[in-house]
C-alpha cells in the first residue's frame, strides 16, 4: 500500500499550550509524537483567524492568491457583509491533487462540501448540514449519528455546563464519524480538524490559566480526549505513513476589546448615520475608511463602495495618515496595536485587490473588533483571543528534512506533498 | 410607472425585511462560533442568511438595501419584489378580489383561497350584492381574458389546516393578505349561533393560519385586516395611537413610572365581531414574539366605494357591494338609501365619529405595506384611515351629491340598535402610512360618492337595490331583540347646526412624548 497522509488539526491550540499539556502528561500520545518527530511553533496567517489560516494551510497559498481575508467580506457594490465560503477559495485544496480516496472532516471554511474522490464534511461556518456533506448519501449517516458541525455558540454562552457538555458531545460524535468514514473509505488522505479546542480557548482560557478554577479539570479533560482520538487514528497507520498534527493559530488571554470603527470615528476617518439604516449602510458619504473584524481596515473607495468618496489619487496619503493614527492608539495607557501592515507588505497574488488596505495586529491582551458603536474600548467579553503562535508536529521518517525551521501555515501543503 | 427618480420610501429597507432572506443561524466572530439561535448581542453576533432568489451570494448579513438589490424594482408604490408571490385569504370578498386584480396587474404572482363564506352569509340573510358579481370561475376567466392575469385560486376554508398547509407549501407565498374573516358587527350580534360562528371563523381561522405559517412560510409577511373598531371610541377622547405605544410612552402612578413602549394600546371593542379582531391582535402579537413571524395588523377605517381601475374594466371583474343592515358599510348604505328614496338612516344622535377610507385608497395602502414588509419578529399596527367623519355629516354629503343625480334625499334619526357612544370626541393617530410608507389619499369622499351614484343609478343596479329594499332597515339589536328601530326624527339636509365634537386625524411626523399618568 502506498504511503498514507493523515493531517489532524487542533484549531486554535497555541504551541505553548501544547508544550505545557505535554509536560503535564495530559496529552501523552502527542508528547510521544513530539519527542519522536518534529514539534515546532508555526506562524499563523495575518490576521490570525481560522478562515484565512486554514485556507492557506489547505492550499499552500498566500491570501493574495486564495482570496480569503477573514470570515467576512462585502457583497460587491454594497456595504453588506457576506461570509466567504469554499466556493470563494481561488486556489484548489491540496486533496484535489492527491490520488486515492480522501476523507476530509471539519476543515473550517470548506462549506459547502464539494465533490472529491472520497468524502467531505465541511467545518465552521456550515449553517446547513445537508450542504456540508459530500456525497449527499452520507447525510443520513450523519443525521442518525446526531453529528453536528460545531457546538451552538449562543447556547454555550449561557452556561459552562452547556459549554462543556456540547464540547464533549460534539467531539465524541466527530470521533465516531471519523471511525466510520475511515472504515468506509480506507482513505489515502485523511484530514480531521478538531474545533472545540478553539471554542474552549475563547470561553475557557481562564479555566486553563487558573489551576484552581472549578473548570480547570474539564479543560484538561477535553484535550485528554483529543489526544486519545489522535492516538486511535495513529494506531491505524504504518510507520512509513506521514502524520501531521497542527493548529491554525494560537490563543492567549484577552483583556481589552478595542473598537477600530469607534477609533476611526474619533480620528475623523469615519462618520456613521444615526438613523435606521442597517449595519454598514450607516456609513456616511465623506467617510474615508472603516474596519471589519480582526483589524482589517478598508478605504472607502469611490470605485468600490456605494458611498465611497476616496479617489485613487488620495489613497497613498490617506493610508499614511491611517497607519500613523492606528499605530499610536492608546488604551488604558497601553499601546493597542503592535503593527500596521499595508496589504502589499503581507499579501501577493492575483486577488490582492480584494484585500483590506491595512491589517492591524494587536499587542497581547488587546482584541481588535469592528463594531458600529461609539464605544472605543471595553473589557473583553471573552477570556481568550487568537494570536499567531500555531504549532506543527510531523511524524515521518524524513520529518527533519521536510519541515522548515520556522514553518508558516503556507508551508503545510509542501510538507504534506513532499 | 412614474416618479421613480425620487427617493422611494422603502429604498433603505434591507434583506432583513425581505421574504427571500432565509435565516440560517448566526455567527459570533469573537468566539468563532455558529448557532441556530439569534445572537444575544447583535454587535457580537451576525445573523446569517441565504437568499432564496440569489443563491450565488452564499451566506451573508441581511443588509443589502432594496435600492441595491436587483430583485427589487422601483414602482409607484416603492421598491417592489419582482414577481412577488402574494396569497390572499378571502380572495372572493369585497377587498380580496379588488386587491387580487391590482396586485396581479402590478406583476405579483397572486394566489388565493376562499370558501365563499361572504356569499353564503349574505344569502343566508336574504340579501345580495347590488353590484352583481360573477362566479369565481368566471372572474378568473375574465381576469385572464380582459387583463391577461393568472390568479391561482383554491376553494377552501381557512380553518382546514391540512389543505391550507398543502397550498402554502405549493405556493410558498412571500406575503399573505388575510381578509378571510366574517366582517360584520351586526351579523355577530344576530344570536348566539352567529356570534359563535363569527368568532370561530375569525379567531380560530387566524390562530390556525399562524401555526401553518410557522411551519411552512415563517418568512412570509402577514398583512392582517383588523379594524378601527378594535379601539372603540373612548369617551375621554384619548388618542387612538397606532396599536402599540411608542418607545417613549411612560405610565406614571404612585410616584413611580414605567415604560409602556411596545405594549399594545387599550382596546375597547364594540361587538362580538370586534372582539374577534382584538383576539386576533393578541394571537398575532404573540406568534411574532414566539416564532419570529412578522405582521402588519391593519386597523382599517370603514371602507366605502366600488371603484378601482381594475374592477371597472369589465362587468365580470366587479367587486361586490352590499347595502343590507349586516354587511353594508355606512356610506355604501347611504348611497343605496338615496337611490331608493329612503331617508338616510343615522343611529341615535348621529354624532358618532368614525375613520373612513375609500376602496381604491385602501388598496393603495395595502400595496404600499406589501412592498415594505416588517422585520422578522416584528408585529406592527397601522391605522389605515384617510379621513374622520361624523355619521350625520356623511349623510349630508351623500344628500348633497345626490342632488346632482336629481335625488331628493332626507335624513332620519333612528333609535340606536347598537350599544355605543353617540356623542364622543375622536382623535386618531395615523402617522405610519403617510410618513413611513409614502401614502397620500387620492380620492375625496364626494368623488367616490359621485362615482357610486353613477353606478347605482343604472337601471339594472337600481332594480337589484329595489329587490332587497327590505334588508336595508336595521332590525338586529345589540340587546338580542329583532325589531324595527323607532324613527326619532326625519329632517331635511342642511337644516342641522354643527354641534358636539369634531374628529382629529393626526398624520404629521412629530411624535409627542407620551406620559400616561395615573395620578
Amino acid at each position: 500500500m502506498s504511503k498514507r497522509k493523515v493531517i489532524i488539526g487542533i484549531d486554535g491550540a497555541p504551541f505553548s499550550l501544547m508544550e505545557e499539556l505535554a509536560d503535564q502528561g495530559v496529552i501523552p500520545f502527542l508528547r510521544s509524537l513530539a519527542r519522536d518527530g518534529v514539534f515546532r511553533p508555526m506562524r499563523s496567517s495575518v490576521p490570525a483567524v481560522s478562515s484565512v489560516s486554514w485556507s492557506s494551510i489547505v492550499t499552500g497559498r498566500n491570501p493574495g492568491e486564495h482570496g480569503i481575508y477573514g470570515f467576512s467580506d462585502m457583497v460587491p457594490g454594497t456595504y453588506s457583509i457576506r461570509y466567504p465560503n469554499f466556493l470563494d477559495l481561488k486556489r484548489p485544496p491540496f486533496w484535489h491533487h492527491e490520488t486515492g480516496n480522501c476523507v476530509i472532516i471539519n476543515v473550517p471554511s470548506t462549506y459547502p462540501a464539494q465533490p472529491l474522490q472520497g468524502c467531505h464534511i465541511s467545518g465552521f461556518v456550515s449553517p446547513r448540514l445537508e450542504k456540508a456533506v459530500y456525497p449527499s448519501s452520507e447525510l443520513e449517516t450523519l443525521e442518525t449519528l446526531g453529528y453536528r458541525v460545531d457546538l451552538d455558540v449562543e447556547k454555550a454562552k449561557q452556561s459552562e455546563l452547556v459549554l462543556y457538555k456540547q464540547l464533549y458531545e460534539t467531539h465524541a460524535k466527530r470521533e465516531e464519524l471519523a471511525d466510520y468514514l475511515w472504515e468506509e473509505y480506507h482513505p489515502a488522505v485523511f484530514m480531521l480538524v478538531v474545533t472545540g479546542s478553539d471554542r474552549i480557548g475563547h470561553f475557557g482560557w481562564h479555566h486553563w490559566q487558573d489551576q484552581d478554577h472549578p473548570s480547570h479539570d474539564k479543560f484538561l479533560e477535553y484535550f485528554r480526549r483529543v489526544d486519545q482520538t489522535i492516538e486511535r487514528i495513529a494506531e491505524r497507520l504504518n510507520p512509513e505513513d506521514r502524520l501531521l498534527v497542527l493548529s491554525d493559530h494560537g490563543m492567549e488571554g484577552s483583556v481589552h476589546e478595542v473598537n477600530l470603527n469607534a477609533c476611526l470615528m474619533d480620528g475623523g476617518f469615519l462618520k456613521l448615520d444615526q438613523g435606521e439604516a442597517r449595519k454598514y449602510n450607516r456609513i456616511q458619504e465623506g467617510s474615508a475608511a472603516f474596519a471589519l473584524e480582526n483589524g482589517r481596515v478598508y478605504v472607502n473607495e469611490r470605485e468600490r463602495f456605494p458611498k465611497g468618496s476616496v479617489e485613487a489619487s488620495q489613497q497613498e496619503a490617506l493610508l499614511d495618515r491611517l497607519t500613523e493614527f492606528l499605530a499610536q492608539l492608546q488604551v488604558n495607557g497601553g499601546k493597542a496595536i503592535r503593527q500596521v501592515h499595508r496589504r502589499e507588505e503581507i499579501y501577493y497574488g492575483d486577488n490582492l485587490h480584494k484585500a483590506p488596505h491595512l491589517v492591524a495586529v494587536p499587542n497581547p491582551s488587546f482584541r481588535l473588533v469592528g463594531r458600529l458603536t461609539a464605544d472605543l474600548h471595553q473589557p473583553s467579553r471573552l477570556p481568550g483571543m487568537h494570536n499567531d503562535q500555531a504549532f506543527l508536529m510531523v511524524r515521518d521518517p524524513r520529518a527533519d528534512e521536510i519541515v522548515p525551521e520556522t514553518p508558516t501555515v503556507e508551508d503545510v501543503v509542501s510538507i504534506i506533498r513532499d | 410607472m412614474s416618479g421613480h427618480g425620487k427617493h422611494l420610501h422603502n429604498a433603505n429597507k434591507t434583506c432583513w425585511n425581505c421574504p427571500a432572506a432565509d435565516i440560517v443561524g448566526s455567527i459570533d466572530f469573537t468566539a468563532c462560533g455558529q448557532s441556530r439561535e439569534r445572537p444575544e448581542e447583535e454587535h457580537d453576533g451576525q445573523i446569517l442568511i441565504e437568499c432564496r432568489r440569489r443563491p450565488e451570494l452564499g451566506t451573508f448579513d441581511p443588509s443589502i438595501t432594496f435600492e441595491q438589490c436587483p430583485e427589487w424594482e422601483p414602482t409607484d408604490y416603492g421598491y417592489m419584489l419582482k414577481n412577488m408571490r402574494v396569497m390572499i385569504l378571502g380572495i372572493d370578498g369585497y377587498l380580496g378580489w379588488t386587491l387580487a386584480l391590482k396586485l396581479a396587474r402590478l406583476g405579483c404572482q397572486v394566489s388565493g383561497i376562499d370558501n365563499y363564506t361572504r356569499r353564503d352569509c349574505v344569502m343566508e340573510k336574504g340579501a345580495h350584492t347590488v353590484v352583481p358579481i360573477a362566479r369565481m370561475t368566471q372572474r378568473l376567466e375574465a381576469a385572464q381574458e380582459v387583463l391577461g392575469l393568472t390568479i391561482n385560486f383554491r376553494r377552501m376554508d381557512i380553518r382546514d389546516m391540512d389543505k391550507l398547509n398543502e397550498f402554502m407549501q405549493e405556493v410558498r407565498p412571500e406575503a399573505i393578505v388575510h381578509y378571510a374573516e366574517i366582517p360584520s358587527a351586526p351579523y355577530s350580534m344576530v344570536d348566539a349561533e352567529h356570534a359563535i360562528e363569527t368568532q370561530n371563523n375569525n379567531t380560530l381561522g387566524t390562530l390556525g393560519l399562524l401555526w401553518v405559517m410557522k411551519d411552512v412560510v415563517p418568512e412570509s409577511a402577514l398583512i392582517k385586516l383588523g379594524t378601527m373598531g378594535e379601539y372603540g371610541a373612548p369617551l375621554t377622547g384619548r388618542p387612538l395611537f397606532e396599536g402599540m405605544f411608542s418607545s417613549d410612552a411612560v405610565l406614571q402612578w404612585d410616584e413611580r413610572e414605567w415604560s409602556m413602549g411596545g405594549e399594545i394600546t387599550p382596546r375597547d371593542p364594540v361587538s362580538f365581531y370586534h372582539c374577534s379582531k382584538v383576539q386576533d391582535t393578541f394571537n398575532i402579537y404573540e406568534a411574532c414574539k414566539y416564532w419570529w413571524l412578522r405582521s402588519y395588523d391593519i386597523m382599517q377605517g370603514i371602507i366605502y366605494g366600488v371603484h378601482t381601475p381594475e374592477v371597472c374594466k369589465d362587468y365580470r371583474l366587479r367587486t361586490r357591494l352590499d347595502i343590507d343592515e349586516w354587511f353594508g358599510t355606512v356610506i355604501n348604505r347611504f348611497v343605496a338609501q338615496a337611490v331608493l328614496g329612503i331617508p338616510l338612516t343615522i343611529y341615535g344622535k348621529g354624532e358618532q365619529i368614525r375613520g373612513f377610507i375609500a376602496l381604491a385608497d385602501a388598496m393603495e395602502c395595502m400595496t404600499r405595506l406589501l412592498v415594505s414588509p416588517p422585520e422578522p419578529g416584528q408585529y406592527d399596527v397601522v391605522n389605515q384611515v384617510s379621513g374622520l367623519h361624523k355619521i350625520a355629516d356623511l349623510a349630508e354629503v351623500v344628500a348633497e351629491v345626490g342632488k346632482d343625480f336629481g335625488l331628493n334625499v332626507e335624513i332620519q334619526r333612528l333609535e340606536n340598535p347598537r350599544v355605543e357612544a353617540e356623542q364622543h370626541p375622536l382623535e386618531v393617530v395615523s402617522q405610519k402610512l403617510p410618513n413611513a410608507f409614502g401614502f397620500r389619499p387620492k380620492i375625496t369622499l364626494e368623488e367616490e360618492v359621485t362615482e357610486m351614484l353613477k353606478l347605482l343609478t343604472r337601471p339594472e343596479i337600481q332594480s337589484r337595490i329595489e329587490m332587497k329594499k327590505h334588508t336595508v332597515m336595521p332590525k338586529t339589536r345589540w340587546s338580542g331583540e329583532k325589531r324595527d328601530s323607532e324613527v326619532l326624527e326625519v329632517y331635511e339636509p342642511g337644516t342641522r347646526e354643527q354641534e358636539g365634537y369634531q374628529g382629529r386625524l393626526v398624520t404629521g411626523e412629530a411624535q409627542p412624548t407620551m406620559r400616561l399618568s395615573a395620578q
